[in-house]
């Protein structure tokens, strides 16, 4: 199945603006960030904190919605899920 | 007006726009691009996402201060030292409501809306 990677800010210098996987049905979130850090391992310092969970203030959104970050086995991605990877916010 | 733009914007009609003769005050906040050594900053966004995200804030706004009207503009781009960065505008029948009404709309969009500002300086660039 197919599922989009879009990235921003830091994580777009990293990963570029857009790419797109090939995953096996059932993976999950946490298969996909594996791969992407397997591809660019200098993603994995800014992505996950020491303890090795997503880092504080770290968002990853899912069809432009909000995820539970705890568990990133727990989130199966779909055909054609679009995954946002954001670094911590700065607006304002 | 939820606005996210590349082009400079003008305070006089948005605050033009916004009073209405119910509102007794009407409260700004303009951010800009403070000297801090740098040349420059770039903005960033997560357009569709920051859109949804500042109209929440609005409404969310609105809602808990008694607001008749919140505007907020957020630029992206290259900016230069002293250019705007975002704009909020809100209207209240008192002054009160309106003060507290645009710091939250602020620490709300700083909290929750997918922008980022990158600094440009003479030794580098650095994400902030």
């Amino acid at each position: 199945m197919k599922v989009l990677v879009r990235a921003f800010a830091r994580f777009r210098e990293i990963v570029g603006e857009e790419a797109c996987f090939d995953l096996k049905e059932g993976s999950t979130l946490s298969d996909l960030l594996e791969a992407l850090c397997s591809i660019h391992p200098e993603l994995a310092a800014d992505l996950f904190g020491t303890d090795g969970a997503i880092g504080d203030g770290v968002t990853i959104l899912r069809n432009r919605k909000g995820l539970d970050l705890s568990d990133l086995e727990k989130t199966v991605l779909d055909e054609g899920d679009e995954v946002a990877l954001l670094p911590p916010f700065s607006g304002g | 007006m939820i606005e996210i733009t590349e082009d400079e914007f003008s305070i006089e009609d948005v605050v033009t726009g916004a009073k209405r003769p119910d509102a007794g005050a009407v409260v700004t906040f303009l951010g800009t691009v403070r000297d801090d050594g740098i040349l420059g900053m770039e903005i960033e966004a997560y357009r569709e996402v920051a859109r949804e995200e500042l109209e929440k804030i609005r409404n969310e706004a609105m809602d808990m201060f008694d607001l008749m009207s919140v505007d907020v503009i957020h630029r992206v781009g290259s900016l230069s030292v002293g250019d705007d960065i975002v704009l909020i505008v809100c209207t209240a029948a008192h002054r009160l409501e309106a003060f507290r009404g645009c710091e939250h709309v602020l620490e709300e969009i700083k909290r929750r809306a997918p922008f980022w500002k990158k600094e440009i300086r003479a030794e580098g660039e650095q994400w902030v």
